[in-house]
């Protein structure tokens, strides 16, 4: 009992631990798999809804053009 | 498509294929979690991390940004800007998820011509940075027992020292009030160490902490079985924090019957 206390001790004193952990021990997908999520992601209500600048060197130069700021928003899709 | 009027939006995907672009950029900019969202300037300068969790929160976010710009702006102009600059490293202490020296931070809040703006946000900002400050050197003590376990220590003293250590921090001042799901841990091992050093108040005042954690803890877990993951390793600990918490309720309570 008191190695399964450390395992999760350790884990949940940081936070989202249980998510690493599960993405630590299912297998790795195959490529084929990851290009499929990474298109899945790209359909997703918010990707569509919003006219995304996909490279930061597009978003610049729009945000020089209209002086503005520009927003970033960090995802993944390789884990469900 | 909604085509935004304030501020270019930029998508990073990191998907670990080839042909994805900007793939790296997450870390370029100073992130390694997910989601991460921040706001640039037009040359793609970070200014700030925010949480987009409203829209009144992202609203405010947009103020710090250009708080944060304007600022930049300034000491760009004149380097000895001293005011401006002293602003810009309590913005940057503000939006950092690093701990922070808040001695240092009190000393700077003090520099004269300081932007009202950023004292203000200090002021209010404060309490959370020493919160960060705390949760960081409490982390330091797990993570440090972590690594001894890991190295093959043994165990039983090592939890002990553990808990020492974060009954010396609690003694400090360095203290977790705030319960939720990330404190179980800190809350079982201040009890623990509480007990041992026969401050049987502060076992005491804690449990209902170390209860509530519990709790939390445990409806984060109940999520997880929802998506399907480690079923039974999740069910296991249930079982064993909730032994846990009935034995260390019991040694508090069992204090409480003897005076």
């Amino acid at each position: 009992m008191k190695r399964l206390f450390w395992h999760a001790a350790v884990l949940m004193a940081m936070a989202g631990a249980f998510s690493t952990l599960a993405g630590a021990q299912r297998p790795q997908p195959s490529p084929e798999e990851l290009e499929k999520r990474y298109k899945a992601k790209l359909e997703k209500p918010f990707a569509k809804k919003i006219a995304w600048k996909m490279t930061l060197d597009e978003a610049m130069t729009e945000a020089r053009a209209r002086d503005r700021f520009i927003v970033g928003f960090f995802t993944r899709s390789y884990a469900r | 498509m909604k085509v935004t009027k304030d501020f270019v939006p930029y998508l990073n995907v990191t998907a670990r294929i080839d042909g994805a672009p900007d793939q790296g950029m997450l870390k370029e900019k100073g992130a390694n979690y997910f989601p991460y969202f921040i706001f640039m300037d037009k040359n793609g300068k970070v200014l700030i991390p925010f949480r987009p969790t409203t829209d009144k929160a992202f609203k405010e976010a947009l103020g710090t940004a250009n708080l944060v710009a304007e600022l930049g702006g300034l000491v760009e102009t004149d380097k000895e800007n001293a005011a401006a600059a002293a602003g810009l490293k309590l913005m940057a202490a503000l939006t950092s998820r690093e701990p922070q020296d808040i001695k240092k931070l009190d000393a700077l809040v003090k520099s004269p011509g300081l932007d009202a703006r950023v004292a203000e946000r200090y002021k209010k900002g404060r309490d959370a940075l020493i919160e960060q400050a705390n949760v960081s050197k409490i982390n330091d003590v797990f993570r440090k027992a972590s690594r001894a376990l890991r190295d093959g220590g043994d165990e039983a003293g090592i939890i002990d020292r553990r808990d020492t250590a974060i009954y010396a921090l609690y003694k400090k001042g360095v203290v977790l009030d705030k319960a939720h799901r990330g404190t179980f841990h800190y809350f079982y091992s201040l009890i623990m160490g509480a007990t041992k050093a026969g401050d049987m108040a502060t076992a005491r005042k804690s449990l209902p902490r170390l209860e509530a954690s519990k709790k939390a803890l445990f409806k984060y877990m109940d999520f997880l079985v929802t998506r399907g993951r480690n079923i039974d390793r999740i069910k296991r600990t249930k079982v064993a924090y909730s032994k846990m918490v009935e034995d260390i309720r019991k040694k508090v309570a069992g204090d409480d019957t003897t005076k």
